[in-house]
């Protein structure tokens, strides 16, 4: 236990000292306006959202384009897919033909999953592709005999 | 746990010395990128302040720090102004577990590797946080950009980091490094390296892949709206993350301190070899930047999803056989070197004939565009056989 807390007790001490860097650089340039070695003279065009000089139409926060999210949960699936590999990926060689045939078979499932996906088009950017606009508009038809 | 007076100034001097080494190599390689990338384009690059302008990041930090420093009236001022921390803290914490040589590590982690991961995906909450934040349209889109980026190379960087951890049988850097003392990894998976420079080089968002902050297209993206010292410490965090970059390369292929010379080498040389190691890769990221143009962000999406992590689930296999066989380690090599030669015939291909490639992609659309309309049984033995081979033959 004692071990473990030296091990990791230090990364709370690394944060700290990582959020001291740049807090100190920016005091100082905030220290900077005080003496006037920092010009602060903001006007209402400064304070305005950067739009190529016109001025900005519509809110900012729009509704986004769902492929986003779909790129986040498919990072999710195989992130956590791929830490459980972790602890038998050190002992690899050392551990069983059981686990070897285990890792083998998780990867296929996680094969087969990423080729569904590419096959739905969940990999495609540009959704304006046909094979999209039509997956989308008409139900998923039934397998070929 | 006891921490005594000696600890306590043994873990300070340790965090000082930690934060000279990062500081001076995000410095150095700020003036490294400008000198070198004049020298490619036939300029001489910054030569005013100082020798060789060896002077030059100190007039920008002195710049940088002294100008005006504005937020968007409407924007949220609290995680405005913690943005640029969070992006900076995980491109400093990970720097804890780098070992520079045997000895010479602020805390060698028994789960370094691990540690490494999961800290350096924290920085893509900051880009997200900053893009939001700034209530602006580009910067938002940028925001949104980064994370999708982020996201998707992260994948193939693991896998290298699990294969890695799988060739030496340890999460542990110093391991890691030991266990490369005869051959280096870039010998033994070639296909890894590559794998890990492509997929790094996103991650760090050096140039081909600077999509979520592309001048020309979202005007600096989540960095839009800053100025003056916030500004300068994403820039700082993109140079200190570029230098892990270096660091990671070196350690987990280029057999780090240890590769070719062995254990016998002095502290001092040891540094040195893995330190010109590192500046070996961030040379060759400046020269890929002086090299190549932007990518488009749905080909990047694509070099992520399509090639970069099915190739890395190849490669794991590959390992995942060679060690549970024990076949001799020059077999990896060759056969990471011919999956290495799929994506590399596969394109030299579309190059020479880009009609194929296209053909292929109104092939793959044929297939959904004949299976769709089905409305009953009996219309599908109507469909002509020839569309249906096609159909199985794309599916299968």
């Amino acid at each position: 236990m004692d071990n473990y807390l030296r091990q990791y007790g230090f990364i709370f001490m690394m944060t700290g000292v990582a959020i001291a860097v740049p807090v100190v650089v920016l005091l100082i340039s905030f220290l900077g306006t005080k003496i006037n070695a920092r010009p602060f003279r903001p006007n209402p065009v400064k304070y305005d959202p950067y739009e190529c000089g016109m001025e900005t139409v519509g809110g900012n926060w729009e509704r986004f384009n769902v492929r986003y999210y779909r790129y986040a949960l498919l990072f999710l699936l195989f992130d956590v897919e791929i830490v459980f590999l972790f602890p038998w990926a050190t002992q690899a060689g050392a551990l069983g033909w059981g686990a070897f045939f285990a890792v083998l078979f998780f990867m296929v499932v996680m094969v087969i999953g990423w080729a569904y996906e590419w096959k739905r088009g969940g990999m495609e950017w540009d959704e304006s592709l046909p094979s999209q606009q039509l997956a989308q508009e008409a139900p998923p038809a039934p397998l070929a005999a | 746990m006891n921490v005594t007076l000696s600890d306590a100034v043994d873990l300070g001097i340790r965090l000082f010395a930690l934060f000279n080494v990062v500081a001076l190599g995000a410095v150095s390689l700020v003036w490294l990128e400008r000198r070198f990338l004049g020298r490619l384009q036939g300029r001489p690059g910054p030569n005013r302040v100082g020798p060789f302008g060896l002077l030059q990041p100190i007039a920008d930090a002195i710049k940088l720090m002294s100008k005006e420093d504005v937020a968007p009236g409407s924007s949220q001022r609290l995680i405005f102004y913690a943005a640029p921390i969070l992006v900076f803290v995980p491109a400093f914490v990970v720097w804890l577990t780098f070992p520079l040589a045997r000895d010479l590590v602020v805390r060698n982690m028994e789960m370094g590797l691990f540690f490494f991961v999961a800290i350096s995906t924290l920085s893509i909450v900051g880009l997200v946080l900053a893009g939001w934040s700034s209530n602006s349209k580009y910067a938002i889109l940028g925001g949104f950009r980064a994370a999708a980026q982020l996201v998707s190379y992260e994948i193939p960087i693991i896998t290298m980091i699990l294969v890695v951890a799988m060739l030496s049988g340890s999460l542990d850097f110093v391991s890691v490094v030991d266990a490369q003392s005869r051959v280096p990894f870039i010998l033994v998976v070639p296909l890894g390296l590559v794998i890990f420079l492509i997929a790094g080089l996103a991650e760090v968002g050096r140039t081909p892949f600077d999509i979520y902050f592309a001048e020309s297209e979202v005007v600096g993206g989540p960095f839009v709206e800053y100025s003056g010292a916030h500004w300068a410490i994403f820039f700082l965090a993109e140079y200190v993350n570029t230098f892990v970059l270096g660091i990671l390369g070196a350690l987990l292929f280029l057999g780090g301190w240890r590769w070719p010379f062995g254990e016998n080498l002095p502290q001092l040389a040891s540094v040195a070899l893995l330190m010109g190691k590192a500046y070996f890769i961030v040379l060759v990221i400046f020269w890929i930047r002086g090299t190549y143009p932007r990518m488009r962000i749905d080909q990047l999406m694509e070099v992520a999803w399509k090639w970069l992590i099915p190739l890395s689930f190849a490669l794991f296999l590959v390992t995942a056989f060679q060690l549970k066989f024990e076949w001799p380690w020059w077999i990896l090599t060759i056969m990471s070197l011919a999956i290495l030669a799929v994506p590399v015939l596969v394109q030299s291909q579309k190059q020479r004939n880009p009609a194929l490639a296209l053909a292929a992609r109104y092939a793959a659309n044929a297939v959904v565009v004949e299976a769709k309309p089905r409305p009953s049984p009996a219309a599908a033995e109507d469909t002509p056989p020839a569309t249906s081979e096609t159909a199985e033959g794309t599916s299968a």
